[in-house]
């Protein structure tokens, strides 16, 4: 499944969010979105799956305008995790899991369906929770259960805003690498807003940089991260290196705005530690 | 010797009768709620706001003395030129009353202690009285000596009592059991009265028994199945003004009990017997109220009268004028 | 590590334990209504009730239906009471279930669209008016005025709402302002109104009665009322997916704006047509949702049926005690209603279980 986006722009009430955001994404890829706060990540994936509504033909699957195609024939398609995620009522996991099935599901449930989700937990390795209630769990566990409720749907885009900022390393881990794999053997594309550079470095296969609603650059992790962007981008000074893992790794210095000082302190630190 | 003392007595007089030519009369009556009311006569501005009592003072023959009324009194035809002071006695407005300056604001038991307070205190003298029985006669009695029309008012007692006597006496040989059991409802659907409550009072008096038993609820909301059961010889409905005035309203009401399905096999229903009668005749004419209650209860004992006509006379005789509109229904 | 069936047979187990819930809830509205049948201010009870009402049912089986005012007694007076308490308590715990599914909030109820102060003053209008005759029958103006501006007043908040996007939080404030407009107004009229007996009449509207019951109007209520909350039902999935979030609902293909609007209009509909006929009968809606939500959890497709069950037992319960409680004078059942229902929800909120069916 091709998605491919075109010139594409967004206001928020006259306020420019996204600027002619042009994209092609392809089945089994990872892309992440990275950029600074208020750069427009959010609203870019929102527009993807029509939370926002972006002008005709601007979004397009398979060639198909996302805005010709139903509400629930998107859901099948798309599966969102948003940043927060509240329940005003409380549920079990199985429960949660199942509403994804919701755009498969007429009448009743059918035996499919509760097949599909108990496959789905035991992939994400939260079998045991199942029948446990949403807010007892930890925050890594919440994460997969609103994973696996958008995995539900059985989408071919995975739209992720920011999975991992409030979790801790462990859980970041866990969380990509099932991400990644997804995209590697399920054959869906995975599009993930993230803070973190070095992450989006290591589990993606192209990112996109986005400065005030533009796409700064797009490409490889290490065409796209390089100290000039950085500096460009965020207004920080940075070494980039190759990690350990054969990946970009980038280490802030200081941010340019204070000017030569906070630099100069930071490469004192760094050249007493050499 | 002589001259001097006839003189003497004679300026004496003059000094005692100019005392009491500056000393104005006062009239004291005990109100309904039992204070002593000193009132300055004669009295030449009445506001009343005992709802619908216009009437009373007007068969005392002072209607033209009345400055203020209340929304409620209507009767006779020409208080409707008479300002309004207050819906009812619950609510007066004080100023407009007492920018009417009177000398005597009449009102009912729904004027409360603060209101009366501060009339009184403007120097008015207020009587609170209840225009229904057992107090009526006496009322009456007591607006007859303050307005200085104690003949119209015994004028006005004796037609009251001679009715009423009228219906005692020809009832007082009825057994208990040959009494009709009646269902009394008002207001809203299965809201009746309750043994010892004043409409039931009425309805006694008249010659039935109410199938309502004592209870501590006063105007109780009935259980249809009890009314069904109890089977009532006679259904008395009480229409008031909010229902209509014109005799579709009274068929409205009638039939509407005639087609509920709880009380379709009541005698009362079975013989048609179920009434319809305004609410002015069964307070402040209460006569009118009795005679077609009994004539409904006991229509073999007062077959010569005609409460109507008598209603007819009654409001000729009172107040001058032709009596107007539908007070019972069939 | 669970297997696929492991964790479907779980699942089987904690729908099974629910469905059985709803099935003892209602084997205990079955009782209640027997019990509700047998008793009363009239003489008849068990077996004059049976007799009746095997007789009417099965009338080539010879049953002898005793006296002619046996006969009235249940099949005119009690029967058309207990069936119309069902299905009010039914309708009003449904639309309760459906406005806090929908708004989000577990504190709402249908009344905070203004559907009772509509409806209160559609009714004094109309009585004030002297448009409509207080009466059993002549009252259907009065019904028809109470259910008109109730829906007037769902339409009002409906329109509000939208200026600001139809989102919970905007409907709930709508509600409320169109609320107190039409308290407001039904004030100004029992001020203006002619007679006390208009403030009597909206007394009557504010406490609720099931006394003017006759199967002339459960024919009216009744399909009005069944085809709403089988329509509430169907959106059992919605409701819950709308819990998530309305953009997470929206992306897993459920419009929240629709499915507000139209349970909205459902449970107004509902609520209306039942407040018409027997006044504003209170805490059912808000007190039912609740205590079967704390006993059944919160999937809707089987909250609702818990609720509807539950409402109509509460309402049924309540009624059957205003007419015994003082024979032969009967209690507005409003009042009933408040005095059931606070305690028992005072007592499963102390006692601090979450769910008591898994």
């Amino acid at each position: 499944m091709k998605l491919v986006i075109n010139k594409l722009s967004f206001h928020y009430n006259g306020f420019p969010a996204l600027k002619d955001v042009e994209l092609e994404v392809s089945l089994g890829e990872v892309l992440s979105i990275v950029g600074p706060n208020g750069s427009g990540k959010t609203t870019l994936l929102k527009c993807i799956n029509r939370i926002l509504k972006p002008k005709h033909n601007t979004v397009l699957i398979d060639g198909k305008d996302t805005g010709e195609i139903g509400l629930r024939e998107l859901s099948k398609m798309m599966g969102y995790v948003p940043q927060n995620s509240t329940s005003t009522f409380p549920f079990t996991v199985f429960d949660i899991v199942l509403m994804g099935r919701r755009p498969y599901i007429h009448w009743s449930l059918s035996e499919r369906d509760k097949e599909i989700v108990a496959e789905i937990l035991r992939f994400l390795g939260i079998d045991k929770l199942a029948m446990r209630h949403f807010d007892e769990l930890s925050g890594g566990e919440q994460q997969k259960v609103i994973i696996a409720r958008a995995l539900a749907q059985q989408p071919q885009i995975l739209l992720l805003d920011e999975p991992t900022s409030n979790l801790d390393i462990k859980h970041q881990l866990e969380i990509l690498c099932i991400l990644r794999g997804l995209a590697q053997s399920k054959h869906c594309s995975v599009i993930v807003a993230m803070h973190d550079l070095n992450l989006a470095s290591r589990f993606s296969d192209r990112m996109l940089i986005l400065k005030q609603g533009r796409i700064f650059a797009v490409g490889t992790p290490e065409s796209v991260l390089t100290e000039e962007n950085i500096e460009s981008v965020y207004g920080v000074k940075s070494q980039v290196t190759n990690s350990v893992l054969d990946r970009p790794q980038v280490t802030p210095l200081g941010s340019v705005a204070n000017g030569v000082e906070n630099s100069k302190i930071a490469s004192e630190i760094t050249s007493k530690h050499k | 010797m002589l001259i001097i003392v006839v003189s003497s007595y004679g300026v004496y007089r003059l000094y005692v009768s100019s005392e009491n030519g500056s000393q104005k009369e006062t009239v004291t009556v005990v109100d309904q709620t039992g204070v002593s009311v000193e009132v300055e006569v004669p009295v030449e501005r009445i506001v009343n706001i005992a709802p619908g009592a216009v009437e009373i003072i007007c068969a005392l023959g002072c209607g033209d003395k009345i400055v203020g009324r209340d929304t409620y009194s209507t009767f006779p035809p020409s208080m409707s030129e008479i300002p309004i002071v207050g819906e009812s006695s619950f609510s007066p407005n004080l100023e407009l009353l007492l920018e009417l300056k009177p000398d005597l604001v009449i009102a009912d038991e729904g004027l409360d202690a603060e209101n009366r307070k501060k009339i009184e205190d403007a120097g008015v003298p207020v009587i609170i009285e209840m225009f229904m029985e057992p107090r009526l006669t006496t009322c009456i009695g007591n607006l007859g000596l303050i307005l200085n029309a104690e003949e119209k008012a015994d004028e006005f007692i004796d037609f009251y009592e001679y009715y009423e006597n009228l219906v005692s006496e020809r009832i007082k040989d009825v057994a208990s059991t040959e009494k009709p059991s009646f269902y009394f409802e008002w207001y809203m659907p299965w809201y009746s009265t309750r043994p010892g409550d004043s409409w039931d009072e009425l309805l006694v008096a008249a010659g039935g028994t109410n199938i309502a038993p004592e209870g501590p609820i006063s105007d109780p909301q009935l259980s249809p199945e009890f009314i069904a059961e109890q089977n009532p010889d006679v259904i008395v409905r009480m229409l008031t003004r909010m229902d209509g005035e014109d005799i579709a309203a009274f068929q409205a009401l009638r039939d509407d009990i005639l087609n509920r399905p709880a009380l379709s096999e009541t005698t009362a229903v079975k013989e048609g017997k179920v009434f319809v009668i305004k609410n002015a005749v069964l307070v402040l004419r209460r006569p009118i109220g009795l005679l077609y209650l009994a004539k409904w209860f006991h229509p073999s004992l007062f077959e010569d009268i005609d409460p109507t006509a008598i209603h007819e006379q009654m409001i000729q005789k009172f107040f001058g004028v032709e009596l107007e509109g539908v007070y019972a229904y069939p | 590590m669970s297997t696929a069936s492991e964790l479907k047979r779980l699942y089987l187990k904690g729908k099974n334990r629910k469905i059985l819930a709803i099935l003892s809830i209602f084997l205990v509205l079955l009782i209640i209504i027997v019990i509700s049948v047998s008793l009363g201010a009239g003489s008849p009870r068990f077996n004059e009730a049976i007799q009746v009402i095997l007789s009417k049912l099965f009338p080539f089986l010879g049953f002898d239906p005793g006296p002619q005012i046996t006969q009235t007694i249940i099949f005119e007076i009690r029967l058309p009471r207990v069936v119309l308490a069902v299905i009010a308590g039914a309708g009003l715990a449904a639309s309760g279930v459906a406005m806090q599914g929908v708004l989000k909030n577990p504190l709402v109820s249908p009344y905070i669209l203004g559907i009772s102060s509509g409806a209160g003053f559609g009714a004094a209008l109309a009585i004030a008016l002297g448009i409509g005759v207080v009466t059993q029958y002549g009252g259907y103006i009065v019904v028809a005025n109470a259910f008109v501006f109730s829906i007037l007043a769902m339409l009002m908040v409906y329109g509000i709402a939208r200026l600001r996007g139809v989102t919970p939080e905007s409907v709930i404030l709508a509600g409320v302002a169109v609320g107190y407009l039409f308290s407001a107004m039904l004030s100004l009229i029992q001020f203006i109104a002619p007679e006390h007996a208009a403030v009597r009449a909206v007394v009557f509207w504010l406490l609720g009665g099931l006394s003017t019951a006759t199967w002339e109007s459960i024919l009216i209520v009744l399909p009005i009322v069944l085809v709403a909350m089988a329509l509430i039902m169907r959106h059992s999935w919605d409701m819950n997916v709308m819990s998530l979030g309305e953009e997470v609902a929206m992306s897993i293909g459920v419009n929240s704006k629709q499915v507000i609007v139209m349970c909205m209009a459902l449970a107004t509909l509902v609520t209306a047509s039942i407040v018409s006929f027997t006044g504003v009968i209170g805490f059912i809606c808000l007190v039912s949702p609740h205590i079967s939500r704390m006993m059944i959890g919160s999937d809707h497709r089987f909250l609702l049926p818990c609720s509807i069950v539950l409402g109509a037992c509460l309402l049924l319960c309540a009624d059957t005690l205003a007419r015994l409680v003082l024979m032969p004078s009967e209690v507005p059942v409003g009042i009933v209603t408040a005095l059931i229902g606070v305690p028992f929800f005072l007592y499963l909120l102390l006692s601090r279980r979450r769910q008591f069916w898994h």
